[in-house]
C-alpha cells in the first residue's frame, strides 16, 4: 500500500506537482491520467525517488520513504524510453537488480528464467537490447522491474513507442500479467483509452494536482468537471440556465436556441444558475422524425460522415450553428434533416 | 557516503587541478608582468618586498607594458601575427569549404573515409608534418629540384625562409581545424532543405547561397576561430619556415624568455595576447556554441 | 546527364588531398634514399633506418616522450571523466561557470602562453615550496595533463551528453548504489569515448614542442625536443625514417580505431 501526503515539487517557481494527496490500495491497477506538463511523470518520478519532494510524505506499507534514495525503495519502475541497459544481454538486463540484492547466483538464475517465460522472451535471453523489437523491449523493461518483486511496479507511458496494434494486443498482455502476479501497478499515461480499459482507478492531473479520483465508469460517465469531461472521450456540450428541480431531474433552458433539456440529477440545485450539460457521441440516437416526448430532442442537419470501420462518427449542424458529434451503427448521409435524442440519464449536468 | 562527500570527490580533482595547473599560473604570469628583469634565478624582481622597516612594498609598475606597446618592433609583431593568422584563416576557408562541401555531398561510406583522411596527418606529429614543407621547399629541395630539371628555373629560388613558406606551413597544419566544424554544419543539414529550394524554383546556385551558405556560417565562425587563434601564436613554423628577420607573437615571446632572459616582459606579451585576442575569440565562441545547443 | 570529364568537386578534393598528403610521400620516399639528399633519388637503401636504430639519444628522447604521454593520458582521462561528469550533472554548485571557463581556455591559448605561465608557476612553486626541484619529465607531465584534460573533457562529455539519463535512473530504481551504477552503467558506456580521449592525449603529448620545451630541464629532452633542434642544424634522411615509422605506427593505431568506432557506430544504427 502507498501513501501521499500533501507532495509538492516544484521546479524554478512552477509547481510541477502540487499537494497530491491519495492511496493506492494492494493489487490495484492505478492510472495517473493527464495531458503533457500535468505532472504525472514528476509524481511517478517521487514515488520512485528519483526526484525529491520539496514537501508532503511518501508512505510506503507503512513505512516513511519520504528521503530515501531509488536504490532503498521496494518500487520499481518501467521506463517510457524502457532504459534497457545496452551493453547488456536481455538475461543481464534482467539479472542487475538481483544482482545489487546480493542474490544468490543460483536464485538469480532461476527468478530470470522464471519471468523471461512469464513475459514470453525466454529464447531472447542472450540477445542485446538493439537486436529486439520495439514489443520485446517493452518486455523486457517489464521483466527487469518485476524480478525485483516490487511492492508497487510503477509504469511510465508502458505503451506509447508501440504502434497502434501492437498497443492494443499489449495492454490485454499487461493486465494479465498484473493479474498473475498480483503486483500493484502505478501507471502514468496521457492515453485516455488506456487508463480506462487497463485501471481498477484512475486520478485524473491537471496543473499538478488530482482533480478527479475514481473507477473508469466513474470518470466517464460522472465527470466532476468541464475539463475532465473533455479529456477523457469526446463530448458535445449545450450551455443554459436552470428553470426546474424536481424529482432528480432538472430541467435546463438553452441559450443557444436548443429549447428545454432535461438531464437527471440528484444533487440539490437552485433554479435561475447558469450550467453546462454534457452528452457523450455513443449516447445519442438519430432519428428521421421527433421521438416520445419523455426524451430530449435537438433537430439539426447531418454536416459530415466519418466511416470508422466498427462505427460512424457524424458531425450534425444544429440551428443554433453549433455542431454535434453522434456515434452510431447506422448509415447516415449528408444533408440528412434529422432529430438527435438522448435519455434524462445520458446527460451529465456540471456547473464549472 | 553521503551525497555531498560524493559530489566533492567528483568535483574537486578536476577543479582543483585546473585552478592550481591552469589559473593560478595565469594570475602569476600577470603578477610577473609588473615585475622588473633580474639577472639571478629567478630573472625578475619580487612585486612585494619588505623594505628596510620590514613594511611590505609594492613594487609592480606597468613599464613592461608600455615599453611593449610604444617599441614598434613589439608592435610590428603583433600586427603581423594577427594580418597573417588573419590571411591563414581566408586562405583555409577557401580551400576548407569547398572541399568540406564537397566532401559533405559523397555518398554516407565514402564521406567517413574522406573525412578520416583530413584528420589522418593531424594525428602524425606536428613537426613532421613541417619538416616535410622544409625537404620540399629549401633551395636543393624537391621543388627546385623539379623546376630545375623540367627548365622553369634556371636556378634555384629561394622559397624556403620566406612568407610564403610560413603561409603554406600555416594551412598546411590548421585546414582540419577549418573541415572538421563546418563538416559538422553541413552533415546537420537537411537535404531535403535543397530539394524544396529546387521545388520552389531555385536554381542550386541561388539554393547555395541563400540556404546552405547562411546556414553554414556557425561552423564557418567556429573553424575560423580554431584556425585564427593558434595561428597567432604560432611558433614552429615561423621558426622553421620564416626567415630570421621574421617576427611572430609566439617567436618574439620564445626569444625573450630563452634569449633574453627577460621573463617579464614576455608574461607582458602574453597577457596582452590573452587580453586582446584569445580572451574576446573565446567569448565569441561560446555563445556560438551555446546557441547551437538551444537550437538543437 | 551528360557525362563530362571534370567536375568541380572532383577537382576541389584532388587538389586539397595531393596538398595533405603529397608532403607526406615524398617525405616516407625519401626516408629510403641511398644518399643525403632529400630530393634527389639515389637509389633504394635502409641505411638511415639502421641509422636511426642506433641513435640512443633519439631513442632515448622517444621513450621518454612516450611514458610521459602514457602518464598524462591516463590522467587526463580519469580527470576528464571527473569533469564531464560534473558539467554534465551538477548543474549548481559554487564555481559551475568559473570552472566550465577554465575547460575551454586551455583549447584556446596559445602554446606559447600555457608553456610561459606553466614556467612560471614551476618557477615560483620551487622558490615558494622547493618543489619541483628542477624542471624534468614530472614538469612535462604536468604541463601535458593540463593540456590533455581540457581535449578529453571534450571527447567524453560528447558521449555522456547522448546516454540516456533514465539508464542511470533505471539502475538506481533497480537498487544500484551510485558507485556501483557508475561502475556497471555509466563506465562501461563512456569506454569507447575514454579509449578515444586517452588516445587523443596520448598523440597531443607526444607530439607536443612548445609547452614541452619551457617546462623542460636538462636531461629531459623529448622526441620533439631532440627532432626539432636536429631539424634546426638541417635536414637529414635519417628524420624522414623517424617520420616515416612513426607515420606508420599512427596510421595503423589510427586506421584501427577509425575502423571499429565506424563498425561500431554501424551496428548500433543498424536498423531492426
Amino acid at each position: 500500500m502507498i501513501r501521499l501526503e500533501t507532495l509538492a515539487k516544484s521546479y524554478g517557481g512552477v509547481h510541477a506537482v502540487d499537494g497530491v494527496s491519495l492511496q493506492v490500495e494492494p493489487g490495484e491497477f492505478f492510472s495517473l491520467l493527464g495531458g503533457s506538463g500535468c505532472g504525472k511523470t514528476t509524481l511517478l518520478r517521487l514515488i520512485a525517488g528519483l526526484e525529491k519532494a520539496d514537501s508532503g510524505r511518501i508512505v510506503i506499507d507503512g513505512i516513511d520513504m519520504t528521503d530515501a534514495p531509488a536504490y532503498e525503495r521496494p518500487v520499481n519502475t518501467v521506463f517510457q524510453s524502457y532504459a534497457l541497459f545496452p551493453h547488456m544481454t536481455v538475461a543481464r538486463n534482467v539479472a542487475f537488480g538481483l544482482h545489487q540484492e546480493r542474490v544468490e547466483r543460483r536464485e538469480i538464475d532461476r527468478r530470470v528464467d522464471e519471468i523471461l517465460h512469464l513475459v514470453h522472451l525466454e529464447d531472447f535471453s542472450q540477445r542485446k537490447p538493439h537486436e529486439l523489437s520495439g514489443g520485446q523491449k517493452q518486455r523486457v523493461a517489464l521483466a527487469r522491474a518485476l524480478v525485483k518483486r516490487p511492492k508497487i511496479l510503477l509504469l511510465d507511458e508502458p505503451l506509447a513507442a508501440l504502434d497502434r496494434k501492437l498497443r492494443e494486443k499489449t495492454r490485454f498482455e499487461l493486465k494479465t500479467i498484473q493479474r498473475n502476479v498480483g503486483t500493484t501497478f502505478v501507471m502514468v499515461t496521457h492515453d485516455q483509452d488506456e487508463a480506462l480499459s487497463l485501471s481498477s482507478r484512475i486520478a485524473v492531473m491537471d496543473a499538478g494536482r488530482i482533480v478527479q479520483l475514481g473507477s473508469p465508469r466513474d470518470i466517464y460517465y460522472r465527470p466532476s468537471s468541464v475539463f475532465v469531461a473533455d479529456f477523457v472521450g469526446n463530448a458535445n456540450w449545450i450551455e443554459g440556465t436552470v428553470v426546474a428541480a424536481r424529482d432528480g431531474t432538472v430541467a435546463v433552458k438553452s441559450s443557444d436556441g436548443n429549447g428545454n433539456i432535461v438531464v437527471a440529477c440528484t444533487d440539490p440545485i437552485a433554479t435561475g444558475g447558469t450550467v453546462r450539460i454534457m452528452v457523450r457521441p455513443e449516447r445519442i440516437t438519430l432519428a428521421p422524425i421527433r421521438p416520445a416526448a419523455d426524451e430530449n430532442a435537438i433537430h439539426g442537419t447531418i454536416a459530415n460522415v466519418a466511416f470508422l470501420g466498427d462505427s460512424s462518427l457524424i458531425e450534425v449542424r444544429l440551428a443554433s450553428g453549433q455542431s454535434f458529434a453522434v456515434r452510431t451503427l447506422d448509415r447516415w448521409s449528408v444533408a440528412t434533416e434529422v432529430w438527435l435524442t438522448w435519455r434524462p440519464n445520458a446527460g451529465v449536468l456540471l456547473n464549472r | 557516503m553521503n551525497d555531498r562527500v560524493r559530489r566533492t570527490l567528483v568535483v574537486v580533482p578536476p577543479l582543483a587541478w585546473l585552478l592550481v595547473f591552469f589559473a593560478v599560473p595565469l594570475a602569476i604570469m600577470f603578477a610577473i608582468s609588473l615585475a622588473d628583469p633580474a639577472s639571478g634565478v629567478p630573472p625578475y624582481t619580487p612585486i612585494v618586498r619588505r623594505d628596510v622597516a620590514g613594511t611590505l612594498a609594492w613594487m609592480g609598475d606597468l613599464e613592461n607594458y608600455a615599453s611593449v606597446l610604444s617599441d614598434s618592433y613589439y608592435a610590428r609583431g603583433y600586427l603581423d601575427s594577427i594580418q597573417i593568422a588573419a590571411i591563414v584563416t581566408l586562405l583555409c576557408l577557401t580551400l576548407g569549404f569547398p572541399m568540406t562541401y564537397a566532401i559533405a555531398r559523397t555518398k554516407a561510406a565514402t564521406k567517413l573515409v574522406l573525412l578520416f583522411l583530413v584528420m589522418l596527418p593531424f594525428w602524425t606529429s606536428f613537426l613532421i608534418r613541417v619538416y616535410a614543407w622544409i625537404g620540399i621547399l629549401n633551395t636543393n629541395g624537391y621543388l627546385n629540384t623539379i623546376f630545375l630539371a623540367w627548365g622553369i628555373v634556371d636556378e634555384p629560388i629561394p622559397l624556403l625562409y620566406s612568407e610564403f613558406a610560413v603561409y603554406i606551413g600555416l594551412v598546411y597544419a590548421y585546414l582540419p581545424f577549418m573541415v572538421l566544424p563546418i563538416f559538422a554544419v553541413l552533415e546537420r543539414q537537411d537535404p531535403a532543405l535543397l530539394e524544396a529550394a529546387a521545388d520552389l524554383g531555385a536554381h542550386p546556385w541561388n539554393a547555395f547561397v541563400r540556404v546552405t551558405l547562411p546556414l553554414s556560417l556557425p561552423g564557418v565562425l567556429a573553424g575560423s576561430i580554431l584556425v585564427f587563434v593558434p595561428a597567432v601564436g604560432e611558433f614552429v613554423i615561423p621558426e622553421l619556415l620564416g626567415g630570421s628577420d621574421f617576427v611572430m607573437i609566439g617567436r618574439l615571446l620564445w626569444t625573450e624568455v630563452f634569449a633574453n632572459r627577460d621573463w617579464p616582459i614576455a608574461a607582458a606579451i602574453a597577457i596582452l595576447v590573452v587580453a586582446f585576442v584569445v580572451a574576446p575569440l573565446a567569448l565569441i565562441e561560446r555563445s556560438i556554441a551555446r546557441r547551437q545547443i538551444v537550437r538543437t | 546527364m551528360i557525362r563530362r570529364g571534370f567536375s568541380f568537386p572532383l577537382t576541389v578534393l584532388a587538389f586539397g588531398y595531393s596538398f595533405l598528403y603529397v608532403p607526406i610521400g615524398v617525405l616516407v620516399i625519401f626516408s629510403f634514399n641511398e644518399t643525403r639528399s632529400i630530393a634527389v633519388w639515389g637509389g633504394f637503401s635502409f641505411k638511415w633506418y639502421a641509422a636511426l636504430a642506433e641513435n640512443t639519444p633519439l631513442l632515448g628522447a622517444a621513450w621518454l616522450s612516450l611514458q610521459i604521454a602514457a602518464i598524462s593520458a591516463t590522467a587526463a582521462v580519469v580527470l576528464g571523466t571527473l569533469a564531464a561528469c560534473t558539467i554534465e550533472r551538477y548543474r549548481r554548485f559554487p564555481g559551475r561557470s568559473l570552472f566550465s571557463a577554465l575547460l575551454l581556455a586551455p583549447l584556446v591559448m596559445p602554446e606559447v602562453i600555457t608553456g610561459l605561465s606553466l614556467l612560471l608557476l614551476f618557477v615560483w612553486l620551487e622558490s615558494w615550496l622547493g618543489w619541483p626541484d628542477g624542471r624534468g619529465a614530472t614538469t612535462i607531465a604536468i604541463a601535458h595533463t593540463t593540456l590533455t584534460l581540457a581535449y578529453a573533457t571534450v571527447v567524453i562529455r560528447a558521449r555522456l551528453v547522448q546516454l540516456d539519463p533514465d539508464l542511470r535512473s533505471a539502475a538506481a530504481d533497480l537498487g544500484g548504489r551510485p558507485f556501483a551504477v557508475f561502475r556497471s552503467i555509466t563506465l562501461p558506456l563512456l569506454a569507447p569515448a575514454i579509449g578515444a580521449a586517452w588516445l587523443l592525449g596520448f598523440t597531443l603529448s607526444l607530439d607536443d614542442l612548445v609547452i614541452a620545451s619551457f617546462v623542460s630541464g636538462p636531461g629531459s629532452t623529448t622526441l620533439p625536443i631532440a627532432i626539432f633542434s636536429s631539424v634546426r642544424l638541417g635536414v637529414s634522411p635519417q628524420i624522414n625514417a623517424l617520420a616515416t615509422v612513426f607515420l606508420v605506427v599512427v596510421g595503423l593505431a589510427t586506421t584501427t580505431a577509425g575502423i571499429f568506432i565506424y563498425r561500431s557506430v554501424r551496428r548500433r544504427n543498424a536498423p531492426h
